[in-house]
């Protein structure tokens, strides 16, 4: 088709940097995981404990699909398939989105399509890409855990290629579901947000699927008709590394074989720019609320909080529904208990589990703490700021509402996930006290809100610096408590992670003075910030 | 100490210097505006009107020089000062997921509110559709958003950068008659602005930036007498520095 090479040649060169972070990023992660969860449960013994717990376990069966023996391939499959396919799959789905719809929402097919290109080109070119991304991420992958087999003793070369094939076909399959989404809408937010949902109500029809299986006559869990409907499910369907199938493999292949072309179909029946779907008319009036400068902060800091607050009830939930289960792993696996008790610290068994699972849902509202900061630099540096602060809003008002906003989202989610964690616990058949669970969830505040504080402070002195700097700390504290228990990190760089001062609670007593001085750190950052903020010039454009 | 004469200035800047690292874009540069006037401001792109405006804002902060706003200073006093005025900037962006009809709300309420009536009659007259997300909006329609939030808002400045580079004709003609009529109700504006032949019609004053320097201020009587147009003076004055 005319054009189709130079437009390929344009998308690897926009990409250049973002494609192959993102195969790298997944195919090294996943092969990093091939010795690391060898070290943790590679004996035999506990894997037999890992499959006696996750054979019929309900919320396992929800979350990680069926384990199928108590071999590796079996653990490394419950542990791999399902989270490193969300990856692969929002690879596919942002990369096609990028280059269709993106292209003509800011204008730049409309250029494109006046030079000798054929209407179908940028399409044809964005699908080339996605394949052979998709080919390079699976022969990695295939490479390396062909490289980290002992020898053939995990897995066979065969099994190898069934696994990568899954990756590379799921990968495949979402492209093509993306490029028929892409046609729909005019925005690209707006595709993004239908993929999102679409990936989203797969993964969790595949949960519901084995969730509801029943074991056949060998002992093997044969998931529910509805697990079939997603992709998810036909990947799973392979067991890729237990019992290997190859006809699964039919489903995506015909998906895309279908879906691609029905994807021209649509192209050809449409305008450029414009959506099959008609865009939809907003309010001619902003709301009492919206028009106020609190309640634009909020509009703009919603999504995140909403987001983080899903994620973190859900882990919350999920966590509390385990414990009955988890103790007897507990039990029989020395190495987990090390794992937990590296976070949980010590005594009584199920609460040094939920002190640890708190800890887990902790280092996640930090992270909220961090992203919902951002929006600080991200509407400085998009040029809103520069409207609102030519009105009567003051500066220092502007930072405190955002700085406020996200500080009450990290008080919300910590009731809340305080609450669900003890809540889940109880309806999971442990008895403990809600209380307790709430207020040790509440002690972290001055912990978490130093995130919060930090990038004010960086937001004020080194703005350009300010997002990468507060990731990489947060990044390290949770590297920290997540592994510093087991391989023995020298004692001054946990020194630098505000979790070494405070206890594991509701395990250890709460203690109070670290967290004063946490508290107070923390204020002063948010003091730097807020002074040196109201000194600085406005980073605008030309 | 203000002279007498400089009573009735609304916008007084002397010497005004900022630089952004080595870069200088503002080097020694002078503009007075007299209340009640409309000022043009004009140069080319990167001569430091932006710049200059934003300085105006409180945006960004001076190197040296005197900058008074209203006989305040707009870095300490900005927000005393915001409700004197209300601005478009020359790069219109706003939140892509907002309706035009939202933002001018927003806009209008964080300026201590707008005129019902005016908004109304703004959108008739800019034939603007305030249900539409602002992302969906062509380049005029959204210097509409910001134009019909700013002349909604009864302030006695505003300040206008480039406000006009996308509207077409009809609307560069309804923009005239709204500047006309601020000018009758005793308003001053500073416009910035490319488009000489409109600053010729609308200003009573034009100052004029060159590499951060002041090169020229004519009211429109010296203009015409000494030269034909505002082209023409604009080109010799950019042309007899080159030589």
């Amino acid at each position: 088709m005319t054009g189709t090479w130079q437009l390929i040649k344009l998308i690897l060169r926009r990409d250049r940097v973002k494609l192959p972070i993102w195969i790298l990023g997944i195919s090294l992660f996943l092969l990093w995981m091939i010795p690391l969860l060898k070290n943790t449960y590679g004996t035999p013994e506990s894997l037999q404990t890992l499959y006696e717990t996750f054979k019929l376990n309900p919320a396992g069966l929800l979350l990680t699909g069926m384990m199928d023996a108590p071999t590796f391939g079996a653990l490394f499959t419950i542990e791999t398939v399902l989270w490193w396919g969300l990856a692969v799959v929002f690879m596919n789905t942002l990369l096609v989105v990028r280059h269709t719809r993106q292209n003509e929402e800011i204008g730049a097919q409309e250029l494109i399509m006046s030079a000798r290109v054929h209407r179908g080109a940028s399409s044809v070119a964005v699908m080339i890409v996605a394949f052979f991304a998709n080919l390079v991420l699976g022969a990695i992958i295939a490479v390396g855990m062909i490289a980290l087999s002992d020898g053939g003793a995990l897995w066979s070369n065969s099994q190898v290629l069934l696994y990568s094939s899954g990756m590379a076909l799921l990968g495949f399959t979402w492209a093509a579901i993306a490029l028929v989404v892409a046609q729909l809408v005019e925005s690209a937010r707006s595709a993004n947000g239908i993929l999102a949902g679409l990936i989203g109500v797969t993964f969790l029809l595949r949960g519901i699927g084995d969730f509801l299986g029943q074991a056949d006559a060998s002992g093997l869990v044969q998931p529910h008709w509805i697990s079939y409907l997603s992709p998810f499910g036909w990947i799973q369907a392979t067991r890729s590394l237990t019992y290997p199938e190859w006809w699964p493999l039919l489903i995506p292949i015909l998906c895309a074989v279908v879906l691609i072309p029905i994807a021209f179909v649509m192209l050809n029946h449409r305008d450029v720019g414009a959506g099959l779907l008609p865009s939809r008319r907003g309010r001619a009036r902003a709301s009492v609320f919206r028009r106020t400068a609190l309640g634009l902060t909020w509009y703009l800091q919603k999504n995140i909080f909403l987001g983080w607050l899903v994620g973190v009830l859900a882990m919350a939930a999920i966590c509390g529904a385990l414990v009955s289960q988890m103790s007897h792993v507990y039990d029989s696996s020395p190495q987990l208990a090390q794992v937990i008790s590296a976070m949980g610290g010590t005594g009584a068994q199920i609460p040094v589990f939920l002190s640890a699972m708190l800890m887990i849902i902790i280092l996640m509202t930090m992270a909220y703490a961090v992203q919902a900061s951002g929006k600080l630099r991200g509407e400085e540096s998009a040029g809103y700021l520069e409207n609102l602060l030519a009105t009567k809003l003051p500066r220092i008002g502007w930072l405190l509402r955002h700085f406020f906003v996200v500080l009450a989202g990290v008080l919300v989610m910590l009731i809340a996930a305080g609450f669900t964690l003890g809540l889940a616990t109880n309806l999971g058949g442990e008895s403990v006290k809600i209380s307790e669970y709430i207020l040790a969830a509440l002690s972290y505040f001055p912990v978490v809100a130093v995130f919060s504080a930090g990038y004010v402070c960086l937001f004020g002195l080194l703005p350009r610096a300010a997002g990468l700097v507060t990731w990489v700390y947060f990044g390290f504290v949770a590297f920290v408590s997540w592994i510093g228990g087991l391989v023995n990190l020298p004692q001054w760089l946990n020194n630098f992670s505000p979790l070494h001062y405070t206890a594991p609670v509701p395990a250890e007593a709460v203690k109070m003075l670290p967290l004063f001085i946490i508290a107070s750190i923390a204020l002063a950052l948010a003091i730097i910030g807020i002074v040196t903020w109201r000194q600085r010039n406005l980073s605008l454009s030309d | 100490m203000p002279q007498n004469d400089n009573i009735n200035l609304v916008i007084e800047i002397n010497k005004l210097v900022k630089h952004f690292g080595a870069v200088k874009a503002l080097d020694g540069f002078n503009m007075g505006v007299q209340k009640g006037e409309i000022h043009g401001f004009l140069g080319p792109n990167g001569a430091g009107k932006s710049t200059t405006i934003r300085v105006l804002l409180g945006l960004l902060k001076k190197n040296s020089g005197d900058v008074t706003l209203f006989g305040q200073d707009p870095w300490k006093d900005a927000v005393k000062l915001h409700e004197k005025l209300a601005y478009v900037p020359g790069d219109v962006n706003f939140w892509p997921n907002l309706t035009g009809g939202e933002i001018i709300d927003l806009l209008g309420n964080l300026r201590g509110g707008l005129s019902e009536h005016r908004r109304k009659e703004l959108l008739a007259k800019f034939q603007l559709d305030p249900r539409k997300k602002f992302r969906t909006y062509s380049k005029g329609n959204r210097q509409k958003v910001a134009l019909v939030a700013a002349l909604a808002s009864d302030v006695p400045l505003y300040i206008l950068d480039e406000p006009t580079s996308g509207l077409d004709p009809l609307m560069g003609k309804v923009f005239q008659d709204e500047i006309f009529a601020l000018k009758k109700h005793g308003k001053t504006v500073l416009l910035s602005s490319h488009i000489l032949s409109e600053a010729e019609t609308l200003c009573d004053r034009v100052t004029i930036i060159k590499e951060g320097k002041t090169v020229a201020v004519y009211t429109l009587a010296e203009l015409k007498r000494e030269h034909e147009n505002l082209d023409q003076l604009f080109l010799s004055k950019y042309e007899e520095e080159e030589k």
